[in-house]
């Protein structure tokens, strides 16, 4: 085994360049997630000072010392190895659909941010512009979109993955009332929540392909803007066990009807071209406009699934 | 009822559907063969984009559709 790696056993180099050596051929993103994770590195040095040691060998002692150790170095070289491609792995494949930037930027949300949030999803109505943002680098070149911090009218995912959890949460403290509550429901609630969430977003995507709508709607975007019904069917899931059911039946239309206001008012920018544009970009334009109406009124729908609570627990 | 699983069944569904129809039998005789006459060097109507899905879903998800069938028909069999 000692062939894995011939530079251990020469005359000692500095402890640093000697671990880099120790690890499979380093390319520069392996070299970057060392410097990110510090405790993959291994350093000898320390073992070194840990195990007693005779006066006197210290310049020979560092070749026998390190053949003694060599079950414990090989197994420090395959676990960094092995959580090296590990990472890589996961960079490669979750990498490849969303970048951890992109994923950041929806994140960076602010406490203002979300209360104005809030209330422009309760109260669609009363927001009078609806344009986003676009961020601009020093030289005032377009490079994107303002983040959710500084823009009220982007689209973040705090706020739906927040409301995904809390409408779980409150569904299984529902049933809970009910006195038949199983721990199962929570898992029922969550997958159906979830299932719901997927299928939009794959509607939306499909049509999206079959309209040529393809960079201005991102599919983080998408997610995003159904994310937010969560909110919604909060709202309506807790009139539900007490309130009246005239009281609830409105607030379910109220509420879906906000929902929908909300869709087409912040996907209209993304999906229907300006009608100055260019001709050649306005042929599907007559059926955009009935793809977003489609998808705002399907909100009706969703909600009216997720605020039935008694399907899952018989 | 509308949960994860459901999905997945409604989805493997749907490609197979997709997959089992026949290029020269069907496809071609209500004209949405991949080389209809109609449509060449048409790719942006919303028909020839259908048409494209369509064949892009019969050759590249033939092989693992049978995979995936045969692991969920085992699946429900042992669990179903």
């Amino acid at each position: 085994m000692a062939h894995y790696n011939p530079q251990m056993a020469g005359s000692a180099p500095p402890p640093n360049q000697q671990m880099r050596g120790a690890f499979s051929p380093i390319d520069s993103q392996q070299q970057q997630q060392q410097q990110q994770f510090p405790y993959n590195t291994y350093n000898p040095n320390q073992q070194q000072f840990q195990q007693p040691q005779p006066p006197g060998a210290q310049p020979f002692m560092f070749v026998p010392q390190l053949q003694g150790n060599h079950a414990a170095q090989l197994g420090m070289q395959f676990a960094g190895s092995a959580m090296n491609a590990m990472q890589e792995n996961v960079q490669q494949n979750v990498g490849r659909y969303v970048s951890m930037s992109q994923l950041k930027h929806y994140f960076d949300v602010s406490n203002m941010y979300v209360l104005s949030k809030l209330k422009m999803l309760v109260f669609p109505w009363l927001q009078r512009n609806w344009h986003r943002h676009a961020e601009r680098d020093a030289t005032g070149q377009v490079v994107g979109f303002k983040a959710p911090r500084d823009d009220t009218n982007s689209p973040d995912l705090y706020i739906p993955v927040m409301a995904l959890v809390t409408y779980v949460i409150v569904i299984g403290l529902i049933v809970g009332r009910l006195g038949v509550f199983r721990p199962e429901d929570l898992g029922y609630t969550a997958s159906s929540a979830l299932g719901i969430l997927v299928f939009e977003v794959l509607l939306v995507k499909m049509f999206c392909y079959l309209l040529n709508v393809g960079a201005e709607l991102l599919l983080l975007d998408i997610l995003a803007c159904s994310g937010y019904k969560f909110v919604s069917t909060i709202f309506v899931v807790l009139l539900k066990p007490w309130a009246p059911w005239w009281l609830t039946w409105s607030a379910f239309f109220y509420f879906g009807f906000a929902l929908a206001f909300y869709m087409i008012r912040s996907l209209r920018h993304a999906v229907i071209p300006e009608p100055s544009s260019v001709t050649g970009i306005n042929i599907h334009r007559k059926r955009r406009i009935h793809f977003l109406f489609v998808i705002a009124m399907m909100q009706f729908f969703y909600i009216w699934i997720l605020i039935q609570y008694k399907t899952s627990s018989k | 009822m509308f949960g994860f699983g459901t999905l997945l069944y409604v989805i493997i569904l749907l490609l197979n559907a997709v997959a089992i129809l026949n290029e020269e039998r069907f496809l071609a005789r209500i004209g949405w063969a991949r080389n209809s006459a109609e449509l060449y060097g048409d790719t942006e109507s919303v028909k020839a984009k259908l048409i494209n899905l369509i064949s892009a879903v019969r050759t590249l998800m033939r092989i693992p559709l049978i995979a995936v069938n045969i692991v969920v028909i085992a699946y429900a069999l042992v669990l179903g």
